[in-house]
């Protein structure tokens, strides 16, 4: 288990990236370490790989203070996604397995199942420069793989991915996952951390203001009441709490508050009742929730 | 230490590579010194003294261009932050980058006494001198190309920072003419200047030379290389942006 414990870190010139940053991440656990721009995700990676030290706090695995020995066998893409440009991808994605200390025959065997896997056979000599972006991106991936680390740590890995990219990569962390590797990655693509994660942190101006499963968040955001009436008369939601939709003749209404019997009994008075039922939280709304 | 050592040998195999498929590098390194030390020839009546005295022109290609090349590039595409990230300690990447230098700079030496036994007979008789001049003469250009390139703009401009000084070095260099034979200004700025004590150190190798001369090129040496350890902590930069 990866365990981090009240960072913190100020920037010279006066800046708190971090104040008081935690959060754990389970073997087998797909982790979505969400936040605005500037949040400080890519502080706190950084610090847990070490380029970064920290002016306070804990970095944690299997019970240990992360060393440098320990990095080694960590799998990290980083912000700045540095590559060889003249270097051919498979040459490129061997030679970075290598300095993590693989023969050059892992290598190579862990680097053409990667390229199968992402697609990439047929780049294999290509040199990096050549690529599209979403291919370079998964290089990047390759690169952060190829030794089999005990631990991935993925700065944004999905930002720029076209969704068929965005299907391979999925794909492939969600299976180290299942091989019992705790993976931590930050995005800011809602939607994909909710669909993907088994646990979500969001960080916001340098706190964690929000951390949990995906549906403990959900529990304990509340559960928003939706309604959708049709061909009802103009002003019935009138006074009931939530916002109200128009779409066509269908009006829709929202809420997380009110007497939902009271409402249920004045929708059906003035039209056609076409839906009523609770919804749960998107992660976009308890992001917003969170952050706010 | 042992990781280092093997992370240096990897990054060394890796720019050796590079630069192979680099051809502008390539003619930079391989070529250019060549066509010098021919220029050099047709001027002299002793091939010896002006062959057993190029490879102090040629680590002005081959460490310190190459080098303000190779430093500046993978800076530029951020493999040198990527390298820092958990990967390899700057000991490793330094070493690593030298290690490339040194590689190429001996198997032109190598050349060197092959040619010059060739055309002028002669052949070194104390190699001592000369593996020492050799390696803290790469040391000392290895450092100067990482300064510069943190005074390098772009990939693109590290074909020109490095000019000025280029012209200096191999203007200041008693290549063609023995030191005491030049003004004695130029004497002066020549015996400071860090290829004069390769040179010297080579041709010590050649033609003998007393350990109090020799003494006085390695301190020069050694001067250097705390020199620009220093102007390496003042300029390089890992990171491409400005801050
Ligand atoms: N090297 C630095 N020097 C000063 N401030 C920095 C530095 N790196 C990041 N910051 C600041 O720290 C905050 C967090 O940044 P970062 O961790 O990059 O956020 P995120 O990855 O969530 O977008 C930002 O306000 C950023 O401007
Ligand atoms: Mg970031």
């Amino acid at each position: 288990m990866l365990e981090i414990t009240g960072l913190r870190k100020q920037f010279p010139g006066g800046k708190v990236a971090l104040d008081g940053v935690g959060f754990e991440v389970r073997p087998g656990e797909l982790y979505g370490f969400v936040g605005a721009n500037g949040a400080g995700k890519t502080t706190t990676m950084r610090i847990v790989m070490g380029v970064l030290l920290s002016d306070a706090g804990q970095v944690s695995w299997q019970g240990r203070p992360l060393d440098a020995d320990t990095r080694k066998r960590i799998g990290y893409m980083p912000e700045e996604r540095g590559l060889y440009q003249k270097m051919r991808v498979a040459e490129q994605i061997e030679y970075f397995g290598q300095l993590h200390g693989m023969s050059a025959a892992a290598a190579r065997t862990a680097t053409n199942d990667l390229l199968e896997r992402l697609t990439l056979t047929e780049r294999r000599n290509d040199a990096v420069e050549a690529l599209s972006l979403g291919n370079q991106q998964r290089v990047q991936l390759a690169v952060a793989l190829v030794h089999d680390p005990e631990l991935l740590i993925l700065d944004e890995p999905f930002s720029g991915l076209d969704p068929i990219a965005v299907e391979a990569l999925s794909t492939v962390l969600q299976e180290r996952a299942r091989g019992g590797v705790p993976v931590l990655f930050s995005s800011h693509q809602l939607e994909l951390v909710e669909r993907l994660c088994d646990a979500v942190g969001i960080i916001s101006a340098g706190r964690m203001v929000a951390t949990g499963s995906v549906e403990t968040l959900q529990a304990a955001a509340g559960r928003a009441l939706k309604v959708v009436v049709r061909g009802a008369e103009p002003g019935w939601a009138d006074g009931l709490p939530g916002e109200l939709a128009v779409q066509g003749d269908r009006h829709v209404l929202v809420t997380s508050g009110g007497d939902d019997q009271e409402i249920l009994r004045r929708a059906v008075k003035s039209g056609h009742v076409e839906h009523f039922g609770f919804e749960r939280a998107s992660l976009t709304e308890i992001f917003k929730e969170a952050v706010a | 230490m042992k990781t280092d050592a093997l992370h240096a040998v990897r990054l060394a195999r890796t720019d050796l590579k590079l630069l192979g498929r680099n051809y502008v590098a390539l003619f930079n390194v391989m070529v250019l010194p060549l066509l010098f030390g021919f220029l050099y020839l047709q001027m002299t009546e002793d091939p010896t003294f002006v062959l057993s005295g190029m490879p102090g022109i040629l680590l002005i290609f081959t460490a310190f261009l190459n080098l303000v090349n190779t430093f500046t590039a993978r800076r530029e595409e951020l493999v040198l932050k990527r390298l820092r990230g958990g990967q390899s300690s700057a000991a490793a990447i330094f070493g690593g980058a030298g290690l490339g230098a040194l590689a190429v700079f001996v198997f032109q030496v190598v050349l060197l006494i092959v040619l010059t036994n060739r055309y002028a007979g002669a052949l070194p008789t104390n190699p001592v001198p000369m593996i020492v001049g050799g390696l803290l003469g790469v040391a000392v250009f290895a450092l100067l190309a990482a300064a510069f390139s943190g005074i390098t703009p772009s990939a693109e401009m590290a074909q020109l920072t490095p000019m000025p000084v280029l012209i200096v070095l191999m203007f200041a260099a008693p290549l063609a003419w023995p030191l005491d034979q030049m003004p004695a200004a130029l004497e002066i700025v020549s015996r400071v200047l860090p290829v004069t004590p390769v040179m010297e150190l080579m041709r010590a190798g050649y033609y003998g030379a007393s350990l109090g001369e020799m003494s006085v090129y390695v301190a020069t040496l050694l001067g250097w290389v705390a020199v620009s350890a220093l102007l390496v902590k003042l300029f390089f930069r890992w990171d491409p942006r400005h801050n």
